[in-house]
C-alpha cells in the first residue's frame, strides 16, 4: 500500500517539500538538471516566489510600526507646544480614525487587523498622557491594567495573531508591575510569589493556546512562533526565581523560603513537563529545545556556583566547572537530538489528521 | 517550487528524482543528524565551558609562575589543534562538545599569547593569527558550529581593528571582502552547503558591524565615522540591490524598474539616515527571494536593532523623522492593502473555471 509505505511516504513529502534556491542551484551544479536546462528551472524558481503574500505581511507590519512609531516621535518633539486639548484631539482622532478605517475595510482584513494594531497601541499613549495632563498620580500597573482592559474588545474583534500576543504581553507587564509595585512593597508576597504568579499565567495563556489552536476556528491563532514566544515568556518568568537564588541570595543561603523552594519545584516541574509535552504529545522541537535549554543554562550556573563558591583560585575548581559544564550541554545537546528524532505516537498522529 | 514542479515542467528528468532526493538529503545531512536549536546549545555551550577552560588554564600557569607570551601561544594553538582532531573524530555529541570548548580556548589562548607577545594592545596579531588559522581550521574541522566561529573570528578581529581612525583602508577592505563574499555565494556562484557557515557569519559580522558604526556616530559624533558611515552604507545598500537585481533579472524591464524603485527608496531612507534599516531591507527582499529563513531571520532582527538606534541618530531633527516615518508607514500600508487586492483577485481567478 503506497499510503503506508514509509519509503513512499518519505519520498511523497520530499517530492511535496518547498525548495530553496540554493536547492535548485544544487541540482543544476550536480548535473541532475540538464545544463541547457539551468536558466529555465531557476526562472521558474523565480516565477514561483510569492512576492504578493511576502509583501502583504511586511508591507502591513512594517508600515504599522513606522506609522506607530513616526506618531510617537511626532507628540515627542511637539509636546511643549501642545496644548493639552490639541493633544487628546489628535489621539482620539487618531483612534476613531484607525477604528472606522478597520470597520470600513472589514476588521478581519489584514489592513483592518493592523489598524486595529494601531488603535490599540495609541490607546496605550491616550493612557499615559491622560495621566500626564491631569496627574492622576496613577501607578504603572494601573496604566497598563487599563489599556490591557481598554484593548480587549478590538483583540476579540479582530482575531489576530499578532495583537492577541501584544495583548498578553501588556497584560503580563500589568502583572508583574501590580507585583512590584503593591504586593511587595506591602509586603504582601515575595517575588518569587510575583514570578510564580506571572508564570503561571504565561503557562495558563500558553496551555489555553495549545487548546484553542488546534480546534475548528483556531486556525488564525496557529503559528509555531506562536508557541515559541509563549514557550519562551511561560520558562522566562519562572527561570527568574531560581535565578535570583543563585546569583541574588547565594544558593546555600540558609533563609530559603517556602515560595523560593516551591517556585524552584515549579519552575523544574515546567521544564520536565514542557519537555514531555512538545516529545509525546505534541511534537515541537522548538518547544522541548527551549524546555531543555533553559534547564541546562540554570543547571550549569548553578554547578557552576557551588563548585567556584571556595574555589575561584584554584585551578581545580574551573577545571571541574569546565567539565560540568561539558557534561551538562553535551546531554542537553545529545538529548535535544534523541528526542526530536523519537517517532510521533499514533495518538497524536491521528488527532492532527482529524484537525 | 518543489520537486514535482521541477519533474512537471520537464526540467528533472524521471528517472533521476531518486538521485535528486539523495543529493539534498546529503546536503542537509547536518541538520538531519543534529537539529539547528542543538548545535546552538552545543555552541553556548562552548563558549560556556570555554571561558571556565580559559580559566582553569591562566591559574594554572599563574600558580606555575609560567609568563612566557609565546609560551601562550603555542599552548593555545596545541588545544586549538587537539580540538580541531577531536571534532574530525565524529564519535559522539560529548566529544564533539568537549572539541568545541577546546577550539574556543585554544583560539582566545592563542590570540592574547600573540596579542602580548607581538607588544601591540590592539588586534593586529590576533587578526594575523586568525586570518591564517582560518582556511586549515575550516577545512579540516567539517563542523558547522566551529566554521561559523574561525570566519567570525576573523571578521571581528577586521572590524575591531579597524575601529581605530588610522585603518581606514582596512575597514572598507574588510567591508568590500564581506560585501563580495555576500554577493558571491547568495548569487549562487559557490556552493552553498559549503560556505553556509562562512556566509551566515559574514552577514552577522557586516551588519554588526554596521551596528556598531552607527551606534558610534549616534552617541559620539565621532567626525570620521560621520564621514564615512554614510558612504559605506550607500555602497552596502547598492551591494544588495545590485544581488536582488541579479536573483530577479528574468522579470525583465519590469523586474528592472522595481528594483531600482527598491534601490532609490533604499537610497532616501539612508540619506534619510537610517542607512542600517535601509540595508536590512535590502537583506530581507534578498533571503525572500532565495526562500532562505535563516537569512530572513537575521534580516527581521538587524532591521529591529536599526530601528531602535534610528531614534537615537542625531543628524535629523524628531520632528523630520516623525514624518519620514508617517510617510513611509502610509506609503507601506497602502502597498499591503494593494497586495491585498492582487491576493483576492488572483484567487478569484483561479477559483473561477471551478465554479463554472
Amino acid at each position: 500500500m503506497i499510503g503506508t509505505d514509509p519509503h513512499n511516504l518519505f519520498e511523497r513529502e520530499e517530492m511535496e517539500r518547498h525548495l530553496s534556491r540554493s536547492e535548485v542551484e544544487v541540482l543544476n551544479r550536480r548535473g541532475l538538471i540538464e545544463p541547457e536546462d539551468h536558466q529555465a528551472a531557476l526562472e521558474a524558481y523565480r516565477l514561483s516566489v510569492d512576492w504578493p503574500v511576502w509583501i502583504r505581511l511586511w508591507a502591513g507590519v512594517i508600515g504599522a510600526v513606522f506609522l506607530l512609531t513616526g506618531v510617537l516621535f511626532f507628540f515627542a518633539h511637539n509636546w511643549k507646544e501642545m496644548s493639552p486639548l490639541l493633544r487628546f484631539g489628535i489621539l482620539e482622532g487618531a483612534i476613531a480614525v484607525t477604528v472606522v478605517g478597520a470597520a470600513l475595510v472589514r476588521f478581519r482584513s489584514t489592513i483592518g487587523q493592523w489598524l486595529l494594531v494601531g488603535a490599540s497601541v495609541l490607546t496605550g499613549i491616550l493612557i499615559a498622557v491622560y495621566g500626564q495632563v491631569y496627574q492622576a498620580g496613577a501607578d504603572a500597573f494601573e496604566v497598563f491594567a487599563l489599556w490591557a482592559g481598554l484593548m480587549l474588545v478590538w483583540v476579540v474583534v479582530a482575531r489576530f495573531a499578532p495583537l492577541w500576543l501584544f495583548w498578553l504581553m501588556i497584560a503580563e507587564t500589568a502583572l508583574v508591575l501590580y507585583g512590584g509595585q503593591v504586593l511587595v512593597p506591602d509586603e504582601m508576597a515575595s517575588w518569587s510569589t510575583v514570578f510564580l504568579l506571572t508564570g503561571a499565567a504565561a503557562f495558563f495563556s500558553l496551555a489555553v493556546w495549545e487548546w484553542f489552536q488546534k480546534r475548528h476556528g483556531g486556525e488564525w491563532l496557529r503559528g509555531e512562533w506562536i508557541r515559541v514566544g509563549l514557550v519562551l515568556a511561560a520558562l522566562f518568568w519562572l527561570s527568574m526565581i531560581p535565578w535570583r537564588w543563585i546569583f541574588d541570595w547565594g544558593y546555600r543561603d540558609s533563609d530559603a523560603d517556602l515560595m523560593k523552594v516551591v517556585g524552584t519545584l515549579s519552575w523544574l516541574a515546567a521544564v520536565v513537563g514542557g519537555t514531555w509535552f512538545y516529545t509525546m504529545k505534541r511534537r515541537s522541537i522548538l518547544g522541548l529545545s527551549f524546555s531543555i535549554i533553559c534547564f541546562t543554562v540554570i543547571f550549569a550556573c548553578m554547578t557552576g556556583r557551588l563548585v567556584l563558591e571556595d574555589n575561584w583560585d584554584e585551578p581545580v575548581g574551573w577545571l571541574i566547572a569546565a567539565i560540568l559544564a561539558i557534561g551538562i550541554f553535551g546531554g542537553a545537546t545529545a538529548l535535544i537530538g534523541r528526542l526530536s528524532k523519537l517517532p510521533i505516537s499514533t495518538a497524536e498522529s491521528s488527532r492532527e489528521e482529524t484537525v | 517550487m518543489n520537486l514535482s514542479k521541477l519533474q512537471a515542467g520537464g526540467w528533472l528528468p524521471d528517472d533521476r528524482i531518486d538521485e535528486a532526493i539523495e543529493v539534498l538529503g546529503r546536503e542537509s545531512e547536518e541538520e538531519r543528524k543534529l537539529p539547528w536549536i542543538a548545535r546552538f546549545s552545543m555552541g553556548l555551550g562552548a563558549w560556556f565551558a570555554g571561558i571556565f577552560t580559559l580559566a582553569f588554564l591562566f591559574t594554572l600557569l599563574e600558580n606555575m609562575d609560567f609568563e612566557s607570551e609565546l609560551g601562550y601561544l603555542v599552548i593555545g594553538l596545541v588545544i586549538l589543534g587537539i580540538g580541531v582532531a577531536l571534532i574530525r573524530l565524529r564519535k559522539n555529541v560529548f566529544l564533539d562538545q568537549l572539541a568545541l570548548v577546546l577550539a574556543f580556548a585554544g583560539y582566545a589562548m592563542a590570540s592574547m599569547g600573540i596579542a602580548e607577545w607581538l607588544g601591540s594592545r590592539d588586534f593586529c596579531g590576533p587578526m594575523i593569527l586568525s586570518l591564517v588559522l582560518c582556511p586549515f581550521v575550516y577545512w579540516l574541522s567539517g563542523h558547522l558550529v566551529l566554521r561559523f566561529m574561525s570566519v567570525g573570528w576573523v571578521w571581528f578581529t577586521c572590524f575591531a581593528m579597524a575601529f581605530d581612525e588610522g585603518f581606514l583602508w582596512l575597514l572598507l577592505v574588510s567591508l568590500g571582502a564581506a560585501l563580495g563574499f555576500v554577493v558571491a555565494g547568495y548569487s549562487g556562484r559557490l556552493r552553498e552547503s559549503l560556505w553556509r557557515p562562512a556566509l551566515i557569519a559574514t552577514v552577522t559580522a557586516l551588519f554588526s558591524a554596521l551596528w556598531a558604526m552607527s551606534a558610534v556616530m549616534n552617541w559620539s559624533s565621532n567626525p570620521f565615522f560621520m564621514e564615512a558611515y554614510p558612504a559605506i552604507s550607500t555602497i552596502l545598500v547598492l551591494g544588495f540591490t545590485c544581488l536582488l537585481w541579479w536573483l530577479e533579472r528574468g522579470g525583465g524591464l519590469k523586474a528592472t524598474v522595481t528594483v531600482g524603485l527598491f534601490g532609490l527608496v533604499a537610497g532616501a531612507i539612508a540619506y534619510a539616515g537610517a542607512p542600517g534599516v535601509a540595508v536590512a531591507l535590502g537583506l530581507m527582499l534578498v533571503a525572500h527571494a532565495r526562500g532562505d529563513r535563516w537569512l530572513a531571520g537575521l534580516a527581521v532582527i538587524a532591521l529591529t536593532a536599526f530601528l531602535i538606534l534610528f531614534y537615537y541618530y542625531l543628524g535629523v531633527s524628531l520632528m523630520a523623522k516623525s514624518l519620514w516615518l508617517m510617510g513611509t508607514g502610509v506609503v507601506l500600508l497602502g502597498l499591503c492593502a494593494a497586495s491585498e487586492a492582487t491576493i483576492r483577485k488572483a484567487l478569484k481567478q483561479s477559483s473561477a473555471p471551478t465554479d463554472s
